[in-house]
This record gives C-alpha cells, structure tokens and sequence, in this order.
C-alpha cells in the first residue's frame, strides 16, 4: 500500500496535467495552480538538496575525515553568500558585483580549461578508439568544420565555394535529427513509463 | 582603478590561475577553487530560490487566513514539509509523496512538450518535403529537392538503425545481415558528421571563453600599471 | 594468496580470474590425471543453476555481495563478481556450504555498519543488478556450455582416459601417488613457504612432435585444474573440482589405451626416460617433475618421470608462478602511474602551447578588420526578423546562459539589444536561472541600454509552460511583470544550453505562431538547432561570435572588439592536432602491421 500510493499520485498528476493541456478552456486555471504548486516544489526540493550537500559536509568536518579542509571552504562560501543576500538584498550593487567576481573568473577559465584539454584529447582520440566510420567521419567532418570556422573561405566570395560551404553546414542536419528523433523517443518512453507507474522516477 | 576594483581584480586572477594549474594534474588548488565556486554558486542559488519563489508564492500567501490562497496554500506547505524530512535519515521516504507529484507532472509536461514541439514537427519535416508543390518548379520535377529529400530520409532512418542495432550488438555478438551492417554503417558516418560538428563548436565556445579570460588579464595588467 | 600477474594484486588461491582487474590468472593450476567422474563426486551434484540460484537468494539480502564463480580455467567473459571463491562442495549439498555462510556473516555485519545511505545505494544497486542478473546468467550459462562442448569436441580427438589403477583405491588419485613414488624423500622436506604445484597438465600439440623423440601424448577427457596447495595438504576432498577449457591430462605411457590417439604421428608404445630427458631438459625441466620446486627455477633434468611432461607454454606458466609466490608478502607495484604521469605531461605541454599561442596573438598580432561574407540562411533569416521590428514594438530578451559563456554571448547579443533599442523597440529582460538576475544586468551594461527590471521565471521547463498557458495576468506561476507570451513581437532567446532551448521550443513553441522564437546561441549549439530551423520551428538564429558578428554588421551595429586573430590560432592548433593524431595512429598501425609480418 505505501508504495502504491506515490505510484498513484504520481499517474493522478500527469493525467490531470494531459488532460488540463487539451481542455484548456475548462481546466486551464486548474492548470496554472498545479504548476504553481510543481514550481514551488520544485524549488523545495532544490533547497532540501543544497541542505543536504551543506549537512554532508557538516558530517565531513565533525568527523574530521580526510579532506574536510575542503568542506570548511565550501561551507564558508556558502554562508558568506547566502547570508549576505538575505541580508543586503539580491539587488544590492555591491553583494551581486562579488558573486560576480568569484562565479564569472572560475566559471569562464573552467570553460577556457576545456579548450586545454580537448586539445590533449584530440590527440588521442584515433589512439584510444581506433579507426572506424564513426571516428573517420568525426575526424573529417570536425577537420572541414573548424576550417570553415576560420572564416577565411567565405571571405574570398568565391560562389562556388560558397555553395559548397552553405551545403557542407546542412549536412549534419540529418545525424542532428536523427538524434533529436531518437533522443525524443527515449524521453517519451520514459515520461510513459513514469506516467503509467512502470518505472519510479522520484528515486525510490 | 579604484581599490575594490584592484582586490577583485587579483581575486580574479588568483582563481583563474587556481583552475589553470589543473594542467599539472588534480591538485590542491584546483580543488579549493572548485569547491569555492559550489559554495558560492550554491548560496546565492539557494538564496535566489527562497527571496524570489519559497517565501513570495509560500509564505506570503499563509500569512492572509481564512482566504481560498491560504487553504489553497496549506497544499504545496504540507508537501515542502514532507521534502524537508528528507533530511533526516530516518523520514527519507517522507518525501517520495511530493517527489511522485512532480515526477509526474514533469512527465506529463514532457512526453506533451516532446510529441507536440519534437517529434512531430521533426517526422513532418522530413515527410513534408516529399510534398508535391516542394517537388515541383513551374511544372517541372525539382530533382535537386527530390534527391535531398530521399538522402534525408534515408540518413534519418540510418541513424535510427544505428541506435537499435547498436544496443542489440552489445548483447549478442552474433554476425549481422550485410544490409544492416550497411545501413548502420551509414548512419555511423552521418552521426559522425554531427559529432564532428558538436566537438568543433563545444570546442570554439571553449576558445571564446578562454580568449576573453587572457583579454581579460592582459586589459587587467595594463590597466593596473597605467595605474 | 596469490598475485595477478597483470596488476600485481591479491587473489583468492582457487581464482583464475583477478577480481580487480579482471585479467585471466591463466593456466596456472591444472592438474593432470583427474578425472572428472572418480574422486570427486560431489562436483556432480551441484549444477551451475543450483548455485546460482544460491547466489541469488543471497544477493536478495544484500545487493553488494561477492558472487562466487566457479574458478574454471580460460574465461572469456569477465566475471560478475568482484570477488571469486572457489566451490567447495564437499559433500556438503543439503548443508550450506561454508563460503556461503561466511558471506551471509559479513553481510550481515556490513549491512549493520552500512547505515542509511548506504542501504539506499545497495538497494539501488540491487535493483540496477537485477536487471543486469538474468542476462549475465544467460551469458553465463552460454559459457559453460561452450567450455563443456570445447571439452566434448576434444575428449573426441583424445584418448580415452586412463583407467583407474588399483592404488587409487584408497582415495589417493592416481597422479599423487606417482608424484610420491618419484619423490618419497622431498615429499618429506618439503618446507612451508615453498608452494609445490601439484601437478601440470599437458597438451599434445604437433609441436611435440617437432621436437624430436618425444613421446605421444594423450589426452583424455577434461582434466580438472586444481589450486595450487602444498602437497602435504593435499586430498582429493579438499580440492575445488572445476572444468577446464581444454582437455588436459597426462597419461602414463604405460598405461595408455590406444596408440591411435596419439597426437603424435610416430607410432610408439611410449615415452621412455632416456627419450625424455632431451625434451626436458629444452623445456628446463627438473627430475623431480612431479612436485616443481618453485624457488628456484628448474635447470636441467635429472631423473625424469616418464608419466608428467610439461609443454613449454606451461612451463612458462611455471616460471611465472615462481615469480609470484618468489614475489609474495612484497610490497605491490604501484598500478598505472605511470601511465598517468605521462598522461599528464603532454596534457600539460599541449595546453600550455596553446595558451602560449593565444597570449602571443592577442598581445603582438594586431586585429584584422571583420571579414565581410554572407551568413548562413538561419543568420540571415533572423536578421530579416530583427529588420523587420518597428519602433513601439516589444520585445522579450530570455537570458538563458551561464557565466562561463557571457563572454562570447555578450559579443553576439550587444551589438543586437543596441541596434533595437536604437531603433525604439521596447526590451523586456526575462530569466530562468538565478545567475540571470546579475548577468543580465552585464549584458545591459555591455550593450550601453539603460538598466531596466529583471523578472525571474522559476521553475525551468514548467515555468515556460505557465507562462506561455496564461491568459491573463492573473497567474501565479509567471512573475507579474510578464505579459502573455503572443503580446510579444519577438521572443528573442540568448542560450547557451540545449535543454534550455528545447524547453522553450517544446513547451512554449506550440502555443505560440510560427516565427515567434529567435536564437542568439553559443557555438556549440549550433548543430542541434539546424533541424529545429528546418522544421519551421524558429524564425532563425545566428550560433557563435562569428555569425553574431556577421549579423551586428548586418544590423548596422558596431561589434566589440573580439579578438579574432586569436580565435583562428586557437582553430589552427586544432586542425594541427587532429591531423597530428590520425598520422600518430597511422603511423602506430603501419609498426604493428610490419611487426607482425615478419613473424608470419
């Protein structure tokens, strides 16, 4: 019985959301209440995770295990910038000036120090997966593309060249459908399966 | 400059040059640097959440009883309840109520969004261009157009076949028919082309992020010796 | 214990595979003259399935169990268990057999020490290894029957076994009380430390025959490879029975049945000591072959048995033993740093080249002038959608990226947000992430607009939905400031993440006319846009500084100085490195097609 009930509720929701989108005109304030209520969960839940990650490395730091150093500066981080919102305010110029400047230096070279590594990874890419159509066609198609993103073909304004460029910049238009058409397919079926109580997506 | 300018500024740096020693393998300061950015991402993340969602469309609306908002209100109170139970080891299951409740309503917003605003629009392009008005030019038959419509049905379907075949060789490896070997090999080739793409934009994204952040230093450095 | 040879750790005595790197522990215990049908009934009376079925049951109580495997010579599928115990079955089928219980003791004790968390994972991963149980059991059961037939087709080019002799009678096999005729006096010195393997098994190969006078050898049916135990210790009861893979058993001569079934070409009665000694002392065999001595490596042969023969493949297999057990109780090799170290090195070199390459360009190059060219038809078709804005009309600027791609986000939507404010067109800022709320405020720092309200959708995907369902302003879900989404001229969408934009492609998308959607969007998300643009989905899109900047000066906006030198130095550094990786692999391909030409 206690685990019927969450399969239940959750069929109970998704069939009333379907059938709030197709009968909008009846349903549709229903509809906005209960995604209010979905938002507002939602936002809980995000919350009760950092709570955990925060309590995690409480435990981390009480128990004094290995590595708890970096428990003390991830909780330090966080009070100081919670607190300071909550206190001075999300509009406050000069809180958001120092999230700022500690989000925007880390997040930027963390992205900068992914551009290092693919470096290093494009050359072992034939190395560690040897040669087959998929890696052929990756390594080609990824040569003709950063060509192409050099700009200096389509500066010359050759029309021929031109044609050819446009063409070659459709051609992955068919492998992206096709994983957009597949990649759907999967997320239907597991939105079904959620839906119809085969499968537990709230991680029981 | 003026001085916040100045400690930011070197704050800036020294972070950046924390994530850069990554190239000298995991360290010590790749990893504070790191964990700096869960804290302080976190914190104002969580603070976001609860200063523009939890107490605006919670709070404020319990503090006004008797009113349908109020009544209306306790619902989404009891269920944000039942999540902070999660906290404690003991109450863990408390919470599979309300995350059932948005596991299926995320669902069904799902497999709707992805039928309506996915797959059909995309299964319709590719049946669409077989339309005989596309196929057509005053009158006389738009070959060019009949051909790219036949490679990107065929190119579609190819890489569908290397999807499913491709699970199915992992579980037996037994020899497949010649033309499904062909046919997925054809796929290969077209999601290659795709992942070839993928690999040059993810990585030019990276360059711009990496280019800004030496504009960056180097606008930083004169700045600071031009005083 | 013994050691894997490949990483050097740990494993059970009975394992033939090592439960931490999963490489074969090889042919390294076999034993010749078993006989799966006398000595050892008991290895009959417990099927595969009924074991694993036990396992079952067991993995039911706890999901992190070591599943027993019987240890059976060459596996070619890696076992499922992260640790391998042999079968013991003694008899002991109506009881529960002693592994077991230990297992069940210490899941008991772990599962008290586990506590919540760790409960939660177990039954996760219990549930994961259901799914995973029926198809590794089938694999499983698929391989037994392979090793079983293999072992049918070559009982059927062998010989028949031997015969029992008399003397087993007493419950010692055969192969012992030869290995104790030949050594009554070393069987008695035998010292502790020293690990004798109780006997080999061979294999009668036409490479026996090349060798000169050596003496057929047969096999018969499958030999059964015992753990390596001190011979003291040694009684047919305690030995785990196991099936081997190839059919290995070493016959007397004397005793054999059948000159047919000679691998051998040169009919002969059998080998005979003189004949011996030449082929033993090649392989580097001792006399005393019956119980190899195995701190020292064997070095000629003295007095030989005419029964145990030893191939060279197996004699390797010896010396590695004694390299092993020569190795036991030392401190392991450290496993794969090198490999790491190395791995770190030229991470480090290529990185550091391509930041020396950027820095050189952006300081000492000068800027090039923007390159004048013709956008692709996505670009330009969001141009004509920008173009054709008006003064008075509104539009919704979502601001959807991350902090890590303001940079080239803020190149390509600047330009734009000025051009229309320029133009009178009303700008409305909305976002969906939290970072938003301070990013926007750079953006419209960037793009010199005066500073303007902010609104904040919460809730991803089911904001979206809300706010493309409201009707009115009424919602609860929408932040007040947001009209509904169809008031809007342009809902121009600045995305740096794939599922950000499907999410306002599936769920707002429908609700909404065609031509509504417009993208300003990072490189790397170009390739996954083409079929949405394709599909008549968006009114267009412009993906990366390139085509942003392309579409400023379509726009007549003057572009922020983006360093585009470096941006193709940094392209160039990569079109050299993939084309350096395929010609390493190449070039490693056509060395180990030359290596193995010549040994063809």
């Amino acid at each position: 019985m206690r685990k019927t009930i969450p399969i239940v509720v959750a069929a109970l929701a998704a069939g009333f959301v379907l059938a709030a989108l197709i009968l909008r005109q009846q349903l549709g304030g229903w509809l906005d209440l209960v995604l209010n209520w979905a938002i507002i969960i939602a936002s809980a839940a995000l919350l009760v995770a950092v709570a955990a990650l925060i309590l995690t490395h409480l435990r981390h730091i009480i128990r004094g295990q290995r590595g708890f150093i970096y428990s003390i500066i991830l909780i330090s981080a966080f009070l100081v910038s919670f607190v300071g919102a909550l206190v001075l305010g999300l509009d406050n110029t000069a809180y958001l000036r120092w999230v700022a400047a500690i989000q925007l230096p880390l997040e930027t070279s963390l992205l900068g120090l992914a551009a290092l590594v693919m470096t290093g990874a494009a050359l072992q890419i034939f190395r560690s997966r040897g040669w087959s159509l998929l890696t052929i066609s990756f390594g080609i198609s990824a040569l003709v593309f950063l060509v192409i993103s050099l700009g200096l073909l389509q500066a010359l304004n050759i029309p021929l060249l031109t044609t050819i460029i446009a063409y070659l910049q459709r051609l992955p238009l068919i492998g992206a459908r096709g994983l957009l058409i597949g990649i759907g397919i999967g997320a239907l079926m597991t939105g079904l399966r959620v839906m119809l109580g085969l499968e537990k997506g709230w991680g029981e | 400059m003026n001085p916040m300018d100045i400690v930011l500024g070197v704050i800036g740096i020294a972070l950046s040059v924390m994530i850069f020693s990554y190239l000298l393998g995991d360290n010590f300061f790749f990893r504070v640097a790191l964990y700096i950015l869960v804290g302080v991402s976190s914190g104002y993340a969580a603070a976001v959440l609860v200063l523009k969602v939890i107490i605006p469309r919670l709070i404020e609306p319990l503090r006004e009883s008797g009113t349908d908002a109020f009544w209306l209100g306790l619902v989404p109170l009891a269920l944000c309840l039942l999540l902070a139970l999660m906290l404690v080891p003991r109450t863990v299951k408390a919470g599979t109520l309300p995350l059932a409740f948005l596991a299926g309503t995320a669902a069904a917003i799902g497999v709707a969004g992805i039928s309506r605003g996915t797959l059909a629009p995309q299964l319709l392009a590719i049946v669409n261009r077989f339309s005989p008005d596309l196929l057509r030019e005053n009158a006389v038959a738009d070959w060019g157009g009949i051909v790219e419509a036949f490679f990107i049905l065929f190119g579609v379907i190819s890489v569908l076949f290397y999807f499913h075949h491709r699970l199915s060789r992992r579980s037996a490896d037994a020899q497949r028919p010649l033309l499904v070997e062909g046919i997925s090999g054809v796929g290969q080739v077209f999601l290659g082309i795709s992942f070839g793409m993928l690999f040059v934009g993810f990585y030019s994204a990276a360059l711009t992020a990496l280019i800004a952040r030496i504009v960056w230093l180097k606008e930083f450095i004169v700045a600071l010796l031009a005083g | 214990m013994i050691l894997c040879p490949h990483c050097g750790k740990e494993n059970l005595p009975v394992a033939t595979r090592c439960v931490h790197c999963g490489e074969d522990l090889e042919d390294l215990f076999r034993i010749e003259g078993t006989d799966p049908d006398a000595g050892l009934p008991e290895e009959q009376d417990i099927s595969v399935s009924d074991l694993l079925q036990a396992f079952r049951q067991e993995d039911d109580s706890q999901a992190e169990k070591p599943r027993p495997v019987i240890s059976i010579g060459k596996t070619p599928e890696p076992a499922a268990s992260e640790e391998t115990q042999s079968v013991t079955p003694e008899g002991e089928d109506e009881q529960t057999p002693e592994w077991l219980a230990r297992i069940r003791k210490r899941a008991l004790q772990e599962e008290d020490a586990a506590g919540e968390l760790s409960r939660k994972i177990n039954a996760m991963e219990a549930s994961r290894a259901e799914e995973h149980q029926g198809r590794v059991d089938e694999e499983f059961a698929n391989w037994i029957a392979r090793i079983r037939e293999n072992a049918r087709r070559e009982n059927l080019l062998a010989a028949k076994p031997a015969e029992p002799s008399p003397e087993s009678e007493e419950g010692v096999p055969e192969w012992l009380r030869k290995v104790r005729e030949l050594q009554p006096q070393d069987a008695e010195q035998d010292q502790p430390s020293e690990e004798t393997i109780a006997g080999f098994s061979i294999e009668a190969s036409a490479q026996e025959a090349e060798q000169g006078d050596e003496p057929a050898l047969e096999q018969s049916e499958p030999a059964e490879a015992l753990a390596a135990n001190p011979q003291e210790e040694s009684e047919p009861g305690a030995v785990p029975e196991l099936e081997s893979e190839s059919a290995e058993l070493v016959l007397h001569p004397d005793e054999e049945a059948s000159p047919d079934a000679r691998a051998d070409e040169e009919p002969s009665e059998g080998p005979k000591t003189p004949e011996l000694e030449p082929v033993l002392e090649e392989l580097g065999l001792t006399a005393e072959v019956g119980a190899l001595d195995l701190e020292e490596k064997p070095s000629s042969s003295e007095e030989l048995s005419a029964d145990l023969l030893l191939l060279r493949k197996q004699k390797e297999n010896a010396q590695m033993l004694m390299t092993l057990i020569g190795e036991e109780g030392k401190g392991l090799p450290p496993a794969k740093t090198a490999r790491e170290a190395s791995k770190g090195w030229y991470r480090f070199i290529l990185g550091a080249f391509l930041l020396l390459v950027l820095a050189a360009v952006i300081v000492f190059v000068p800027e090039a002038r923007p390159i004048k060219f013709e956008n692709p038809t996505p670009a330009v078709a969001l141009k004509d959608a920008l173009n054709a804005l008006e003064s008075g009309d509104t539009v919704l600027v979502v601001q959807e990226y991350q902090a890590a791609t303001s940079a080239e986000m803020e190149q390509m939507s600047a330009p734009v947000l000025r051009a229309l404010e320029e133009r009178g067109v009303k700008l409305q800022f909305l976002t969906t992430h939290p970072n938003g709320l301070w990013l926007s405020a750079n953006l419209m720092d960037a793009a010199d607009i005066p500073a303007r309200e902010i609104s904040y959708l919460a809730g991803g995907r089911l904001g979206v939905l809300a706010a493309a369902l409201q009707l009115d302003e009424s919602s609860a879900a929408v932040p007040g400031a947001l009209e509904n989404l169809e008031n809007y001229t342009l809902i121009l969408l600045l995305e740096d993440s794939q599922a950000d934009i499907q999410n306002w492609i599936e769920q707002a998308g429908p609700w909404l006319k065609a031509g509504k959607l417009g993208i300003l969007a990072s490189s790397q998300n170009a390739a996954l846009l083409l079929p949405y643009y394709d599909a008549g989905q968006l009114a267009g899109y412009a993906a990366g500084t390139m085509e942003g900047r392309v579409l400023a000066d379509a726009l007549d906006a003057p572009t922020a100085g983006a360093p585009s030198r470096a941006y193709q130095a940094g392209l160039l550094v990569m079109i050299a490195v993939l084309l350096l990786g395929m010609i390493i692999k190449a070039e490693a391909d056509s060395n180990a097609r030359h290596q193995k030409e010549p040994e063809a």
